[in-house]
């Protein structure tokens, strides 16, 4: 294995280390290492600062222009002022020699600043201009002197033009510049950096919460009022002398409740005939909404949670929990609810803890938004025993806080530490941690270690899997969700296959790019994805040649990888965008012929098409100049470009995203706040990921909620995540292996499912019968197992101090489906807990863990945990 | 929306009323005899080549346009070339060239020898376009727009019989196949060996009277069966969950009788045969199978090396090339097919192969084909004639002025003589399983006189 790790080292990591010296690199510290005695005289005497100098361009035709500088060269390109190209930055290698930047400039005077010329001129002479689509030429000699003076003039008269600010690089904002290829070197990054600062605070403060720290909770209730009423010292409770009188139920503070009505510890007043309930008694529970709170009893029998501080409950579905006084009176609550239920609702009280648990469904408050939930201390072994009726009034209300979204599609699923850290810190604040992955913590997952699961060394065939097992690994262990949600996302979108070639250690290479990339700029992953050599040979662009066009790439760049089928582009451009892409090959670069075959895009101007290349009116309605020698490489780099900030691109790819987290049926205002982000930020990811998530109705929209259905690799990871699942030592293959053939079995066949879009997102190609025995069977070989891989439910359910079935219940069900999950779901894992003898997990001699078997076994069969 | 479970439940209740067991009767798909009718549709996905498929090799420009991939005419018992389909495959139709079969196809000749199986060598549909998965789409809802539901699902929905959860399945592969998803649930079953769930800590096998064999199964009907659907996701996986419950046992049952017979044939543990071999054993048990979506998939997106040019043999049946193997493999697992079925069963069952468009009529530079227009479709099984359909009679440039084969033949009118002339569906609800398409009766099926 130490042989894999250092060969992947060699491999990627070149592509890391790349990004991360751009990142630590401010733009600032390059400009002043790069800050040059020029020596060329004439621009010294042109420039008062010797690192910038002015130009002047005049242009007879108004139009598209393509601006153009090598990047990595430290130069900065303003033309009127409006910053164009910045490439002070650090690029990938892999990503192409230049910077390509296209704007719309009217005809007349423009003034041209160039900052960061190099000390021997070498720099200048390759920043290039052309009218779209025409052949490039130097910047330079197509300019003249200009003075500060002459400058001012300009830009003056072009800020009084009409529409002036259409002068203005069209796919650059403001203020944070285009930079087309923005790995390493763009300024958005550094913008991330910052932002990652900020939001680094917020986490380190709220990390040390976890949703089995009662004491949070524990403190709320005594703290909440005026009151220092300790129910337990005065009413206390004499078990032999309760029998059929309940029990002394108004504590001396009882008659406080009318001036003080929000307070925690008063009580409800139970009384033979319940009163309309007075305040509320439960104490606050956000930070530990999956176990019950310590609390401080009142009463004989009450609620010790429920709702938030104003007594809220989310109306689709909460548990409420209670506790008994004195368990060896009551082993049971019957409780009644107003409106009521159609069946009777009797709990089980936890023999050591008292605790029970209560769960209300959104049936309930169907009749009413104000519950009341009436309990009474019951004996089962003798009817004559029971307590005075305590009454509570719970409020439902619409779940606006977003945990549901954020934990069911941030995530590749909940785990019961996310569920409370997403309901302590809140949606907003965890969707802008999750966008700035590096201020998340991953060092938990790093020690897995889960580059040692790639099996370089083998065969192909064990490599795939590796990969496969790698990819889950990542998507069920790593604290960076979004990111592998993501990077998933891109990798699909430029999906591409190993197909009778040798191209294997690609797809490694690429799936890393998508990872590491998945907050990054469209405009690289599709240059990127173009110059792929997995991409090259799945869709044959190797075999395309000038004469010999194969239009297999032409044809899928633009239907999958950009503007959608129905972009508007003609049979006819597809050949055109076929020609385009002449000569777009890759080439082996180990040629030791030691181990998996390394390739890298090759540009071979021979079996280039030179030709003119007319797009029709109806898509592009332009002509890329046909170009010889190596600049033809530049045609691509250009309709890349171009097709990256295309409209239809924009809505296409959004739609895409929007149905992923959103609604299969993209919602088409989502699709156009995430394009009009993709417009302004020149197609970052995180602005259109911001567009979409921090839009309202993003958690407010009920018809946005538990309407999408989880993909078999989903229903996998999410089912690791909520039980605990981890390989145990020594069981790494078995562990992954088995998960692996489950979604595979069920269709999900990452890396080699043959069609070029990618697996589908939508829940109608996940759901069918054959999907759901190949999922459910295997499913059953792990819960059968549950131990072997990692799970130990009944401690994990003891150490989140839970004793009954309702509890129980109640809690896998949370952390399983987000909270939402149905009575007849809740009830099935009562039944199968409780057994025939009941669910006693604290007795010693009693052995739960088939039982937890079983409603384990049963929650992978419900539609609520299939559902996100 | 009716579900499944609103379907359900109002049998449940008008039997209670009726007070019969089985509630009300419907018509089956039948004739006369009272037999039930099968449409199978099998989908080619990725573009199936009609040209290689049944070669137009009498016609010079298809020689000169495929210098490298086009398949000489028969010539004996020479098995590199085309095989002759006789005069039929000529006479039916005017100014027609003459087609010929795959030599990887030899064993559907027997079909084809029968009287039995057509082939429409340029079929498409209007609005096609040349890209795979917007052709695969409308193909499958039955018109170019937003439709939902297949045209097989709009034929569940509009041709009453009694509610069976095998009258419509997906066979052989794990998806929903457009053309039969929509408001009924049907099942996709990949092949009739473990196609249940079992869970040792839930269910209880050998425990007596009254206690639950499939306990699991149950719990997930059990649970599935309540009304209460948040979302359409919910419904959805429901009515899923639903249908796979109500399967299991038939399923089970048919492939326990199949397995008795020792005559079965071994068919290829593809989608296709696997497929093929499942609706062999519901069929042969008796079982109300109407409509089945399956695939056959051999990688027939051959933009390049269509053939091995580097094949020491014949490049055409180099079995080596998986291409030719699977093409061949395809065509046993049809004749399997056929045989196990016998003349019998065969009448009551059509089996219609296709594919979202043929592929360029000239090769590309890469010995391959790139996308096209019209493609062959063919059918064998029931009333089929032995008949070609509106043909080409080259592709010369002169002729043909586009780089493909045009729309000749609309799917929807084969589907819709299938429908009405085998599955006996009144005409006139053509035009709702295919939404503004007006019938044009190709003859490519005998009347059904029943």
């Amino acid at each position: 294995m130490g042989d894999a790790v250092n060969h992947l080292r060699n491999l990627s990591w070149p592509l890391l280390a790349a990004m991360t010296v751009g990142l630590s690199t401010p733009v600032l510290a390059q400009a002043e290492a790069t800050t040059p005695t020029v020596s060329f005289s004439d621009l010294i005497a042109e420039a008062e600062q010797p690192e910038q100098i002015l130009r002047k361009l005049v242009l007879e035709t108004a139009g598209m222009y393509t601006v153009r500088a090598p990047a990595n060269s430290g130069l900065q390109v303003l033309i009127d002022g409006n910053l164009l190209i910045d490439a002070t930055g650090t690029r990938l290698d892999d990503v192409g020699a230049d910077i390509t930047a296209f704007v719309s400039l009217d005809a007349g005077d423009h003034a041209v600043t160039i900052m960061g010329v190099d000390e021997e001129n070498s720099n200048i002479s390759e920043v290039t201009v052309n009218l779209a689509g025409q052949a490039p030429e130097q910047l330079f000699a197509l300019t003249t002197e200009l003075d500060d003076l002459e400058a001012a003039e300009i830009l003056t008269a072009r800020a009084a033009l009409p529409g002036a600010a259409e002068a203005a690089p069209i796919l650059a904002a403001s203020s944070s510049p285009f930079t087309p290829f923005a790995i390493g070197g763009g300024s958005s990054e550094d913008a991330r950096s910052a932002a990652a600062a900020a939001t680094a605070a917020v986490q380190v403060a709220s990390a040390t919460t976890s949703a089995t720290a009662p004491s949070t909770t524990g403190t709320t209730s005594s703290s909440g009022g005026g009151t220092t009423t300790v129910a337990s010292s005065t009413s206390p409770l004499s078990p032999g002398a309760s029998v059929s009188s309940g029990v002394p139920s108004t504590p001396a503070s009882g008659g406080d409740t009318p001036t003080a009505p929000d307070t925690p510890t008063t009580p409800g007043t139970p009384t033979p005939t319940p009163t309309p309930p007075a305040p509320t008694t439960p104490t606050t529970a956000t930070t530990t909404p999956l176990t019950p709170p310590e609390v401080e009893l009142t009463e004989v029998v009450q609620l010790t949670s429920a709702g938030n501080e104003e007594g809220l409950v989310p109306s689709t579905g909460t548990t409420l929990f209670g506790a008994v006084m004195t368990d060896t009176v009551f082993d049971q609550v019957a409780v009644t609810f107003d409106p009521p239920r159609d069946e009777p609702t009797v709990v089980s009280v936890g023999a050591e803890t008292g605790q029970f648990a209560v769960r209300m469904f959104p049936e309930d408050f169907e009749g009413a938004s104000e519950v009341t939930v009436t309990l009474v201390g019951q004996l089962s072994s003798n009817a004559e025993v029971s307590s005075e009726p305590i009454s509570y009034t719970v409020t439902g209300e619409a779940v606006q806080d977003g945990v549901g979204q954020a934990l069911s599609r941030l995530t590749f699923g909940a785990t019961p530490e996310l569920y409370a850290r997403v309901r302590a810190i809140g949606f907003e604040a965890f969707v802008n941690e999750q966008l700035d992955p590096d201020s998340i913590n991953n060092s938990a997952f790093n020690a897995m270690s889960p580059d040692e699961l790639l099996d370089l060394d083998s065969n192909t065939n064990n490599f795939m899997n590796s990969l496969r097992d790698y990819d889950f690994a990542h998507a069920a262990f790593s604290e960076r969700q979004l990111q592998e949600v993501m990077g998933r996302f891109w990798a699909n979108h430029f999906h591409a296959v190993t197909k009778s070639s040798n191209v294997y250690l690609q797809n490694l290479t690429d799936r890393e790019f998508y990872r590491e990339n998945a907050f990054g700029n469209f405009e690289d992953m599709l240059l990127y994805s173009a110059r792929s050599p997995l991409m090259s040979q799945y869709l044959d662009n190797d075999a395309n040649s000038a004469n010999n066009i194969n239009e297999n790439y032409a044809r899928e760049i633009l239907e999958l990888s950009s503007v959608g089928v129905n972009g508007g582009y003609s049979e006819d451009d597809i050949i055109e965008v076929a020609k385009i892409f002449t000569g777009w090959d890759f080439t082996e670069v180990n040629d030791d012929d030691e181990g998996l075959n390394e390739y890298e895009f090759e540009f071979r101007p021979d079996r280039h098409d030179t030709s003119d290349k007319v797009i029709s009116e109806g898509f592009l309605n332009m002509t890329i100049a046909g170009r010889s020698g190596a600049e033809g490489v530049q045609e691509g780099e250009e309709l890349i470009a171009i097709l990256a900030q295309h409209p239809s691109t924009r809505s296409f790819v959004c739609g895409k995203i929007v149905q992923l987290l959103v609604a299969d049926e993209a919602p088409a205002d989502l699709v156009a706040a995430c394009a009009a982000a993709w417009e302004t930020s020149g197609g970052e990811v995180v602005p259109m990921l911001e567009a979409i998530l921090l839009d309202p109705s993003y958690i407010t929209a009920v018809e946005y909620q538990r309407n999408k259905v989880k993909s078999p690799f989903e229903f996998a990871t999410s089912f690791v995540r909520a039980f605990g699942a981890s390989p145990v030592a020594g069981e790494e293959d078995n562990f992954y292996r088995r998960f692996r053939e489950m979604y595979m079995d069920a269709g999900y066949i990452p890396l080699t499912f043959a069609d070029p879009t990618g697996l589908p997102e939508v829940g109608a190609a996940w759901t069918s019968s054959a999907k759901m025995v190949a999922m459910y069977e295997r499913m059953n070989t792990i819960t059968e197992n549950a131990e072997d891989f990692g799970i130990d439910l009944v401690d994990d359910l003891l150490d989140a101090g839970l004793e009954t079935a309702e509890e129980v219940a109640g809690y896998l069900l949370a952390v399983s489906t987000g909270d939402r999950f149905t009575k007849p779901e809740f009830d099935t894992l009562v039944t199968l807990l409780s057994g025939s003898d009941g669910f006693t997990p604290l007795d010693p001699d009693s052995d739960e863990s088939r039982s937890v078997r079983q409603a384990l076994a049963a929650i992978t069969v419900t539609p609520s945990f299939l559902l996100q | 929306m009716a579900t499944r479970r609103d379907f359900m439940k109002s049998l449940a209740s008008a039997a209670a009323v009726a007070g019969v067991a089985g509630g009300p009767q419907f018509t089956f798909a039948q004739d006369a005899s009272g037999r039930t009718k099968t449409f199978i549709k099998v989908f080619q996905r990725g573009g199936a080549d009609g040209l290689h498929l049944f070669p137009l090799y009498n016609d010079p420009a298809y020689q000169q346009y495929r210098p490298d991939l086009a398949i000489l005419g028969p010539n004996g018992n020479d098995g590199g070339r085309a095989i002759s389909m006789g005069s039929a495959a000529a006479a039916d139709r005017a100014n027609t060239g003459i087609r010929g079969m795959n030599p990887n196809l030899a064993p559907l000749m027997d079909i084809w020898d029968s009287g039995n199986m057509m082939l429409a060598p340029a079929t498409s549909f209007d609005g096609a376009g040349r890209s795979h998965f917007d052709n695969q789409r409308w193909i499958g809802t039955g018109e170019r727009n937003n439709l939902i539901d297949g045209y097989m699902n709009r034929y569940m929905q509009e041709v009453l019989a009694a509610q069976h959860p095998l009258r419509g399945i997906v066979a052989g592969k794990t998806s929903i196949s457009t053309e039969i998803r929509g408001d009924i649930a049907v099942p996709a079953i990949r092949e009739s060996g473990n196609y249940d769930i079992t869970n040792r800590d839930l269910d209880n096998f050998d425990c007596g009277d009254g206690c639950d064999d499939f306990r699991m199964t149950s719990i997930m009907e059990e649970i599935a069966s309540h009304e209460v659907d948040l979302s359409a996701a919910e419904g959805n996986v429901k009515d899923n969950q639903l249908v796979l419950a109500e399967s299991i046992q038939d399923v089970a049952a048919a492939a326990q009788a199949y397995a008795m017979d020792p005559n079965a044939p071994a068919y290829s543990n593809s989608d296709l045969g696997r497929g093929l071999r499942l609706c062999a054993q519901l069929i042969k048990h008796g079982l109300p199978l109407e409509m089945v979506a399956m695939d056959w998939n051999i990688g027939w997106d051959t933009h390049r090396e269509q053939i091995d040019v580097n094949s020491t043999g014949n490049p055409f049946i180099d079995q080596n090339k998986s291409y030719n193997a699977r093409m061949a493999q395809g065509a046993a697992d049809f004749k399997r097919f056929w045989d196990d079925l016998g003349p019998e069963l065969m009448q009551d069952v059509v089996v219609l192969v296709g594919s979202e468009f043929g592929r360029t009529k000239k090769q590309n530079g890469s010995v391959g084909t790139d996308h096209g227009n019209g493609g062959a479709w063919f059918a064998f099984g029931g009333p089929t004639r032995m008949a070609v359909a509106e043909d080409v009679s080259t592709i010369d440039d002169s002729v043909v002025d586009r780089n493909w084969l045009p729309h000749l033949t609309s799917y929807r009118d084969i589907i819709g003589e299938i429908m009405v002339r085998h599955m006996g569906m009144e005409e006139n609800l053509v035009s709702t399983v295919f939404p503004n398409h007006t019938f044009n009766d190709l003859g490519l099926f005998t009347s059904n006189t029943a």
